[in-house]
């Protein structure tokens, strides 16, 4: 049987075929950039959200389910791809008395809610601004269950924060809800809206 | 005086030896049999009820997941080791396709890209050029590089060499993808086996285009930018695919509802590595006969 042996040596590449692997390196970095920045602007794409009425208006992420129509909150806007608990960020108005103070608002959240969340507490409460003017920003944490018992799944730690700020014999209540593992990576988008929420 | 007419025979034409495997008969054989077992699969499933529709069995799916690469081994790899002269290093692209696949695409794709956060819910073109820029172009560079880096130019003898490589990465590229979704998804054993053809499918079609842009830069004199449009191309057409199999598995709008049609999914997929074959087969015979035309007699460099 006839064995064939490759005894050709290797030619050394030309110009046109060094330069072409060249060029499709540098073209992989372009399309890298354009890829990231595409995934960016639709992944951090917003829309406008606003209550004419109560004169709020801040930019939400676009592609999250809206809802206006709640009785506790002006809107609130959900992620529905988030798993497994639906990052929430909402806007809600309180009338207040003109007396009030944002701890006291915050205190009142907090009873509220001991009674509707399980082991719902409060883990810090700190001063903070919205557009210079003072505010509280409260953090906390409760455990949710899921209601479709089919599903056997363990009770998930949702964290929030609230940052009350008052406006008149208004305290607006901005919220923003995560399961707790996944709460300081999405907390930019609670950030942006705060940069963008305007009360007129 | 009588003259009795010599016959004589006409002298047998010696039939030339075909010294390597027959590329293209072996891969037709390895995407029939495949949509063949995916069909009969979903048929048992989803029409006879013999295998449960929610089974998700973990054996199961993994053959499913392993069958291309079985038919590879089978059929293509066996076939070359029987050739008179067999091409050396197909096993080695193979496991460097798996390599690339598993420590680089899946990655990029399941932390740095995230199609499925922000892709399906984009309109077609969306979805067309964002697949395009992202896992689109990353996959077919790397196949690229796979071949670029282990076997171009040495073993590219002849343009079918580089599809016979190209094929061996694309698979080992495809089979990472498949073990996948195998092994970390809750799919049902008939998704992962559609699941299993749409992406093996797509690979192997437009991994064919990077072999036919590498192969004309051994053997013909394209421009300085030739690999750069070929990969432009095969992301491009990786991102129609991707886009248009959006729009396949979603059956239309009707007053029973909304649905998903699996099977138009399979076609498409069918259809588009069919496609891929038959246009690469033509392009490749047209270019081996100006080859041939121009050097008087058949191009082994």
């Amino acid at each position: 049987m006839t064995e064939l042996i490759d005894v050709r040596e290797r030619a050394p590449l030309t110009f046109t075929q060094r330069w072409n692997t060249y060029l499709a390196i540098i073209l992989a970095a372009g399309v890298m950039v354009v890829g990231l920045t595409l995934r960016d602007s639709s992944l951090n794409a917003t829309v406008t959200l606003e209550n004419l009425e109560s004169g709020v208006r801040a930019q939400v992420p676009a592609n999250w389910l809206q809802d206006t129509t709640g009785d506790e909150y002006l809107f609130r806007v959900r992620d529905p791809n988030a798993l497994p608990f639906k990052t929430t960020l909402q806007v809600s108005v309180l009338t207040v008395g003109p007396d009030a103070t944002p701890d006291l608002v915050l205190n009142l959240l907090t009873m509220q809610r001991s009674s509707r969340f399980a082991t719902y507490h409060e883990i810090s409460r700190s001063d903070d601004t919205l557009r210079d003017d003072p505010a509280k920003r409260m953090v906390y944490a409760y455990t949710e269950f899921e209601r479709n018992p089919s599903l056997q799944s363990l009770p998930m730690v949702i964290e929030g924060v609230d940052l009350v700020v008052l406006q008149g014999t208004q305290a607006v209540v901005v919220t923003y809800r995560e399961e707790q593992s996944a709460f300081d990576d999405h907390l930019y988008r609670f950030d942006n809206m705060l940069r963008t929420l305007e009360i007129f | 005086m009588s003259f009795e007419p010599i016959l004589l025979a006409p002298e047998a034409e010696l039939e030339e030896i075909y010294p390597y495997r027959r590329v293209w008969r072996t891969a037709w054989i390895e995407i029939t049999l495949l949509l063949i077992a995916v069909l009969a699969l979903y048929t048992l499933s989803s029409i006879f009820d013999v295998i449960s529709a929610a089974s998700r069995e973990p054996a199961l799916k993994l053959g499913i997941a392993g069958l291309p690469l079985a038919l590879w081994l089978l059929i293509s790899y066996r076939g070359e080791r029987r050739a008179p002269q067999p091409r050396p290093g197909l096993l080695g692209v193979m496991v460097l396709g798996m390599l690339v696949a598993n420590g680089v695409a899946i990655p990029l794709e399941e932390r740095v890209f995230v199609p499925e956060r922000w892709l399906p819910t984009a309109g077609f073109f969306g979805r067309v050029f964002g697949y395009m820029f992202t896992i689109g172009f990353a996959a077919e560079f790397l196949k690229f590089a796979v071949l670029r880096y282990s076997v171009w130019p040495h073993r590219f003898q002849r343009r079918l060499d580089a599809i016979a490589y190209a094929l061996a990465a694309s698979i080992g590229f495809a089979t990472m993808f498949n073990l996948r979704v195998a092994l970390y998804t809750d799919a049902t054993v008939t998704a992962t086996a559609l699941r299993v053809a749409s992406t093996t499918f797509s690979h192997l079609g437009i991994g064919l285009v990077v072999a036919y842009f590498l192969a004309e830069l051994h053997i013909g004199r394209p421009p300085v930018f030739w690999i750069s449009a070929g990969l432009l191309l095969a992301a491009l057409l990786s991102g129609l695919y991707y886009g248009f199999r959006g729009t396949a598995i979603v059956s239309g709008l009707s007053v029973e509802g909304t649905g998903s049609a699996p099977i138009r999914g399979l076609a498409l997929a069918f259809g588009f590595v069919a496609l891929m074959f038959a246009s690469i087969a033509f392009i490749v015979q047209s270019a081996d006969s100006r080859t041939e035309a121009a050097t008087g007699g058949r191009q082994t460099l």
